[in-house]
Parts: C-alpha cells; sequence; structure tokens
C-alpha cells in the first residue's frame, strides 16, 4: 500500500504561450487522513496547482515533475477511477449543482459512473444521514440557502467516496455562519471518514485551527513553507510580507504584543482562536501590570462627522409580492454625506431590500424616501460580475462615457486610483475577486454619484484587497463628501472602515451607533478582538485598539 | 400521505390511469358518461387539494362550460326543438346540450390534468423516462434547473443596472436598449456558469460509462394487483362504451337516456384512487 495520498515531486507548470513558470518545482507529501491548508497570495498559482491533482479538470500548459494520488498517476487511472479517488469542491455553489432536486444531485456521480440501483440507494442514504440532508432531501436545489448549496455539492462528491477531497476556496460566497457550519462538517469528514483533505482558503480564521499541515505558495509559484500551523504563523508574523494581514486577530493582536515585548511568553505559539487569544491578553495585562506598564482605557466611541443627510428613508414598508409576508417593516433610516455607514444582520434581514429600496428600484407600499437634495443615488449589487459586457476591462469602464460625461483619461486615473492599471485589456471574467469588486467600484464611480449604496462590497476578497477597498472609501466619503451604506457580513472590515454601524433584525434598524461604540456595546455579534479583550480590556475593538491600550504602535500590515 | 395512497403507486400505474381517464374523456359526449367522469375528477381533486383551492378553480370551469354552450347553440342551429330565434341565431335544445356536454368534458380534461400535477410530480415523470432515456432525463432536470435560475439572475441583472443607468433614460428606447444589454450580459455570466457546470459534471465522472439511474419506485405485489385490475376494466369499459352508447346521439333529437351497466363500470374504474384507499379500511 502506498504511505501517502498524495505526492508532488518537482512540479512546474507554464501556460503553454508564456513560457512563464506558474508554479515552480513543487515537492511535498500528504499523509493519509490528513488535513492541510494551502495558502498564497492571489496569483500564486493555487488552484492551478489543485487542479493538476484531478486531469479532468487540470489547466491547459506544460508541466514537468511527478504527481501521485494514492502511488498512481492520475493520468494512468481508469476513467472511473480518476473521478472516484479525488473529489473537487468549486468556489461558486450555484454552478456545480447540476440536477434540480437534492436527491438527484447527490446520485448524480453515482449514476455517472453506473452504480447498481441497490448499492446507490445505500450510499445516498448513509451520506444524505452524516451530512444531516434528510430534511430536505426532496427539495429543490433552486430553493436552497447558499450555505446548503455547497453542503450538498460536498455531499455530492463525498458520496462518491474519494481518498482524497481537493476544495478551491468553498467558502467565499457563504456568510460567516454558514462558513462555519461548512468548516464543521468538513472536519467532520475528515475526520470521522479520515478521508485526506487539501484546501484553499482566505478565512485562516476558520481553517487554521482544523488544519494539522500548512503550505504557503509564493508569488512566481514556490512553495516557501511546509510544515505545521504554529511555524506557519511565526513565520508570517516575522517575515511580515503582507500576507499577515490575513492572520486570525488573535494572531495579529498576539504578534502585536509580541513584537513590542509586552509578552512574557515570547516563544509560546501565537494564539489562533478567541479563546487562546483571551487567555494571551490575560497573560500580557498581567505581565504589564507586573513591569509597571501602564494600560490606557481606550475612549469609548468614534468621531462620527456631521449629520447631513443625504438620503431619508420614513416608515418603510416593504414586500415583493402580496402574497409574501413583509421585508421592511416600518424602517426609518437616514443616509449622511461625508460618512460610511453600515448594515449588519443575519441574511434574510432586510439588508438588500433596504439598499434596493433606498437606491430606489423598488417602491415602498408605505411610507416614503426623500432626497431632498436630490442627489445622484448609485446602487452596486451583490454580484459585480454582472456589471460587465465588453471583453476588455476598459472598453467597459468606457462604456457609459456619454451618460457620466467623463473622458477616457478619466478613466485611466480611476485604472490608476484602483491599481488596476495592469487589468486595463484583460477580460472583465478573468480578473480576481478582489480585482472584480474594486473595477465594478470604479465602473460605478465613473458616473460620479453622490450617494453609494454597495451590497457586499468585500465578500469573498483577500485580506489585502479588503484593506485596498477600504481606503478608497475612506477616501472617498473623508475627502469627497460622498455618501456611503454599505451591508457587510465581515465585522473586522466594518469595526475598522466606518463610521456608523446599524443591525438589522426581523426587518427592521434595530440600533444604530458610532461603528466604536456599537460593536463594544454588542455582546457576541461583534470583531474577534472585542471578544477577545471583553473584561480583560475594555473599549478594544480592533488589533489597533489593544496595541493603543499597551502604548505601542501596530504598524503597517503591509509593504 | 396528504395525497392519498394512490400517489404512492408505481408512477406507471399512475400514468397509465391518468391516460385512461383522459382518453376516455375524450371519446365520449354520452352525458351520463361526462357527468361521471366530472364528478369523479372533480372529487379526486378535492380529495388532493382540499375544498377551498378546488372552489377557487371551480370559478373559472364555470363560466367555461356555459361560454362553451353558449356558443355552441349559438352557431350550431341543427337539431329539432327550437327555443327561440334572433336574425341569423338558432338556438335549439339539442345543440345547447351538446355544448353543455362539450364544455362538460373539457372541464373534465382540466381536472384530470390538474390531478396528474399533483400525483405525477416530475421525477415520477423523468423516473418514467428516463431509464429508458438518461440523457433526456438528465437534460429534463438540468434544464428546470436552468430557467429559474436564469430567471432570477435576469431579474437582478435588470435591477442592477437599472439602479445605476436607469435614471437617465427613462423613455422606452432607453429601456430597450437597457433590457438588450441585459440579454448580452446574462449570455456572458451563462456561458461564465456553464464553464463551471460542465466542470463539475467531468469531476463527477459524466460520460464515463453508461448511466445508471436512482430509482426511486419499486413494483411490489399491489402494483401488479392495481395494474391488471386497470387493465381489466378498460377492456371492459370499452366493450360497454361501444355497446351501450354506439346508438346515442344529440341530433336531431336527444336519444333517451337508458340504464346501462357501463354506468357504473366507468364510475368504478375513473373511482380507482379512492378503491385503493380501501386498504385502509381493513385497520
Amino acid at each position: 500500500m502506498p504511505e501517502y495520498a498524495l505526492e508532488v515531486q518537482d512540479y512546474s507548470f507554464s501556460y503553454g504561450d508564456t513560457g512563464v513558470n506558474v508554479l515552480n518545482g513543487i515537492s511535498f507529501c500528504l499523509e493519509k487522513g490528513s488535513f492541510t491548508a494551502l495558502c498564497g497570495v492571489s496569483g500564486s498559482g493555487k488552484s492551478t496547482l489543485l487542479r493538476a491533482f484531478k486531469p479532468e479538470l487540470a489547466v491547459a500548459g506544460e508541466s514537468s515533475g511527478q504527481i501521485r494520488v494514492l502511488g498512481d498517476d492520475p493520468y494512468s487511472l481508469s476513467p472511473i477511477e480518476s473521478a472516484t479517488r479525488v473529489g473537487f469542491v468549486m468556489q461558486d455553489p450555484e454552478n456545480q449543482i447540476v440536477t434540480d432536486t437534492v436527491w438527484h444531485e447527490l446520485a448524480f456521480g453515482l449514476e455517472n459512473i453506473g452504480m447498481d440501483t441497490e448499492t446507490m440507494h445505500r450510499r445516498v442514504a448513509e451520506t444524505a444521514h452524516f451530512f444531516g440532508i434528510g430534511g430536505w432531501f426532496d427539495r429543490r436545489t433552486t430553493d436552497l440557502s447558499g450555505g446548503q448549496k455547497q453542503l450538498l455539492n460536498l455531499a455530492a462528491i463525498v458520496v462518491m467516496q474519494p481518498a482524497v477531497l481537493v476544495l478551491d476556496e468553498p467558502t467565499s460566497q457563504l456568510d460567516p455562519i454558514a462558513a462555519k457550519d461548512f468548516f464543521d462538517v468538513l472536519e467532520r469528514v475528515n475526520s470521522e471518514l479520515g478521508i485526506t483533505i487539501i484546501i484553499i482558503e482566505h478565512r485562516l480564521e476558520d481553517v487554521l485551527p482544523i488544519a494539522d499541515r500548512v503550505l504557503f505558495l509564493q508569488k512566481g509559484g514556490k512553495l516557501s513553507y511546509d510544515g505545521d500551523r504554529d511555524g506557519f504563523v511565526r513565520m508570517l508574523v516575522e517575515n511580515r510580507e503582507g500576507f499577515d494581514a490575513a492572520l486570525p486577530a488573535a494572531t495579529r493582536m498576539g504578534a502585536c504584543l509580541n513584537r513590542a515585548g509586552l509578552s512574557d511568553g515570547t516563544n509560546a505559539p501565537y494564539p489562533v482562536t478567541v479563546r487562546e487569544g483571551r487567555t494571551f491578553i490575560a497573560q500580557a495585562v498581567e505581565h504589564a501590570r507586573e513591569t509597571g506598564n501602564p494600560i490606557e482605557s481606550r475612549p469609548l466611541g468614534r468621531e462620527v462627522p456631521a449629520d447631513d443627510v443625504a438620503l431619508s428613508a420614513r416608515d418603510l414598508w416593504f414586500r415583493y409580492t402580496k402574497e409574501m409576508p413583509f421585508v421592511l417593516r416600518g424602517v426609518d433610516f437616514d443616509v449622511h454625506a461625508g460618512r460610511i455607514a453600515a448594515l449588519v444582520g443575519g441574511n434574510g434581514s432586510g439588508k438588500s431590500t433596504l439598499l434596493s429600496a433606498l437606491s430606489g428600484i423598488r417602491k415602498p407600499e408605505r411610507g416614503r424616501i426623500a432626497n431632498p437634495k436630490k442627489l445622484h443615488v448609485a446602487l452596486m449589487a451583490q454580484n459585480p460580475k454582472m456589471l460587465f459586457v465588453h471583453d476588455r476591462l476598459v472598453d467597459d469602464l468606457l462604456e457609459w462615457q456619454d451618460l457620466g460625461k467623463y473622458s477616457e483619461k478619466d478613466v485611466d486615473d480611476m485604472l490608476e486610483r484602483f491599481g488596476l492599471a495592469e487589468m486595463r485589456t484583460r477580460h472583465p471574467y478573468d480578473l480576481s475577486g478582489g480585482e472584480t469588486q474594486k473595477a465594478a467600484l470604479a465602473k460605478i464611480l465613473l458616473l460620479n454619484p453622490d450617494v453609494l449604496l454597495l451590497d457586499e462590497p468585500v465578500k469573498g476578497i483577500d485580506a489585502l484587497a479588503k484593506a485596498q477597498i477600504g481606503e478608497i472609501l475612506t477616501d472617498l466619503a473623508v475627502n469627497e463628501g460622498k455618501a456611503i451604506l454599505m451591508t457587510a457580513h465581515d465585522l473586522e472590515f466594518v469595526s475598522e472602515v466606518t463610521h456608523t454601524c446599524s443591525m438589522m433584525f426581523g426587518c427592521e434598524v434595530t440600533c444604530t451607533q458610532d461603528a466604536h461604540g456599537f460593536f463594544v456595546d454588542n455582546l457576541f455579534y461583534s470583531t474577534p478582538t472585542a471578544r477577545i479583550a471583553r473584561g480583560t480590556l475594555e473599549g478594544c475593538v480592533t488589533t489597533a485598539d489593544i496595541a493603543a491600550s499597551f502604548g505601542v504602535d501596530e504598524g503597517p500590515h503591509h509593504g | 400521505m396528504a395525497k392519498g395512497l394512490f400517489a404512492t403507486y408505481h408512477p406507471a400505474v399512475c400514468m397509465l390511469f391518468f391516460l385512461t381517464a383522459i382518453c376516455f374523456t375524450f371519446s365520449t359526449q354520452h352525458p351520463v358518461y361526462v357527468v361521471l367522469t366530472c364528478i369523479m375528477a372533480g372529487a379526486y381533486l378535492v380529495y388532493l387539494r382540499g375544498v377551498r383551492p378546488f372552489l377557487r378553480s371551480l370559478g373559472m370551469f364555470v363560466p367555461m362550460v356555459v361560454f362553451v354552450g353558449v356558443l355552441n347553440s349559438l352557431f350550431n342551429a341543427t337539431g329539432a326543438t327550437s327555443l327561440w330565434k334572433w336574425g341569423p341565431f338558432s338556438v335549439t335544445v339539442e345543440g345547447l346540450c351538446y355544448g353543455l356536454a362539450v364544455g362538460g368534458m373539457l372541464v373534465a380534461i382540466l381536472l384530470w390534468f390538474a390531478c396528474y400535477n399533483e400525483v405525477m410530480t416530475e421525477d415520477k415523470f423523468t423516473y418514467l423516462f428516463g431509464r429508458k432515456l438518461p440523457t433526456i432525463s438528465l437534460m429534463v432536470s438540468m434544464i428546470s434547473r436552468w430557467i429559474p435560475r436564469m430567471v432570477s439572475r435576469g431579474h437582478s441583472v435588470y435591477d442592477s443596472q437599472e439602479a445605476l443607468i436607469g435614471c437617465y433614460d427613462q423613455s422606452k428606447t432607453g429601456k430597450m436598449k437597457r433590457s438588450l444589454r441585459m440579454a448580452t450580459v446574462l449570455t456572458g455570466l451563462g456561458m461564465e456558469d456553464s464553464v463551471q457546470t460542465a466542470d463539475s459534471m467531468c469531476a463527477r465522472g459524466y460520460g464515463t460509462t453508461s448511466r445508471t439511474s436512482y430509482a426511486r419506485f419499486k413494483w411490489h405485489t399491489r402494483e401488479r394487483v392495481v395494474m391488471g385490475l386497470l387493465l381489466v376494466m378498460i377492456v371492459v369499459n370499452i366493450v360497454l362504451l361501444v355497446i351501450g352508447t354506439g346508438s346515442f346521439k344529440f341530433y336531431p333529437r336527444v336519444s333517451p337516456i337508458e340504464p346501462l351497466w357501463g354506468y357504473l363500470t366507468y364510475a368504478l374504474m375513473l373511482g380507482l384512487p379512492f378503491l385503493v384507499e380501501l386498504e385502509r379500511l381493513k385497520r
């Protein structure tokens, strides 16, 4: 029996036409039953590497070196063997689903490999049971939530009993709670079924606690780290190559305090989870007291620019059809110029609907929206790809030239501002997640709107792109006086970028507060840092707050 | 079981039953037969859906019977017993009767189709025809996933561009242009999606060997018995229908309606879903 589930020896890959290596001499072996996280900046060839394990999905190009799955070259396997040995879960929950019902989707792979009915029933039943799908076995796939869809995709792969499960950013399109559920199930697949897992994931917060091995790909496709979690964290913290912004909040806090010499256990592993973070910070506070370092308490609340109403909604009631329940119930809400505001809350709490009502494309059944200064309102929908129609990014940005009365130079400036100048002639669909968001924002800004309503502008993008978008939004609000309202699930991003924050629940806006006070006062719907600091250091919402409490500078994340 | 026991039978049995009901309803306008099939279809629909939804759909059906009846009697002047004359229109009793019978027949067919929809869900249909034609059944399944997705996609694309550029041009031509743009965006997104869906299919072994089917239904003794019963009843009813109502005519005068054994066997056959329910009485 082969010792390893997956062996990669000196593997290099280049797209045929350019001759530039996307992957460079990569070697590693994964033990059977291991759980490995594959990390790397965007464009480092992570997806290309994973796809090479499955001939059906492999990217066309030239490769050298060897890949072995359970000791065999994947290209030497029979088609059925090849389909079942390696399972692949992709990013988009929607596009992977082939059939119209849940049971059919589960059976799809087994039907393909010609399994007899009796065995198929048994396998499907077992799998549905393991994944807790029994309750929605007969549902139509269109009616499922995003989280359910991705669980179904996972189940539809696991039902084929793969030896190795490969996942390419499976949770990037999910909200945090659905993502947590997905990881819980994934951990069970690994620990209870013993399936070897390798996963690309941006949410280090979720994946690091369960991964027993981490691989890190550098730009240029070189494997620069292969080892356990603690070593990986240490490497990122010490090299600070820009990827450390993606580390969990607890780790960044620990790193910052360690650098300032404020913790006693400098050689202890960095904290990764909130629980570890709480222990770590309690020790640091203790240590600071002993050494006589002062701990400043943070001012509660954040300065909010003066009221300057751009849009005001009063007593909004809205439902999509008369038969359906109300999605907005008596919502009062103001959008202010020169401010960034966020709407947070669970799925189906009415956030997106409120945005579209404010934008004017949905007419409320009761109540009204006032736009006293006749400002130009623009809404960016959740899927930014929908904004593009042309083959080149630059043509797309020029599309509304006549409407927005802007010049080609404006487009170039905008591309420059968003760091997209290199992508000028790329096809908009070929951009990475973060680039697509930025490009969509650029296209909208060319129309020069006064009020920007953004639906999930940082969904599924990496820490670096998130930071860039945050900077641009701040610039737009503070320096150009634009009114910005966004919905977001990423509370850390919201706490760092916004002035005010409102919580939506049960189709109402339940509270609005300055973003700092909001996260301090919330008990558990708050940032990881706030949950780490609660009870030990009051008034801390971000890593920078904690650093400031100890009187140290957090330092730049990148560059 | 909200839908009754008959819906739990093998799709082939259900399919044959509905085919029988609809074909028989089509093939005779004998008033008693029409009334019987209407009653049976109506009763079964009430059983499947409940009284209220049934009454709501009646609101649509009754005007239809009246409409067809009146229309036929207006334009069809054959028939001996004249009721009244008005210009070129002449209404006869026979014409009216025939019209009502045809109207009733149409209603019965619609009612049977409504029942069919409740019982023969899509998965049963694809099961029935899918095993012989796996590609077709997969296609049906994929299309029925694709259509609602495309529709909701279309709405979001339309909304997103309306929210951005709708304010510049609210004219008809502006809206037309934007609809065209929406179609372009949808095509682009659709192609992008289908590449990924194709990947997902290949990754799960599509095309590696001849497909089998996840059969959700089995043949039990009950299925065989009911199927046999149904086949016998079909034969008996065809014979009785031909013998018993062969001489029945609407024109020039409506033939007298005679008591026939056929009525009973017809009612029994169409009442198969209820006969099946008798099993519950055993307990």
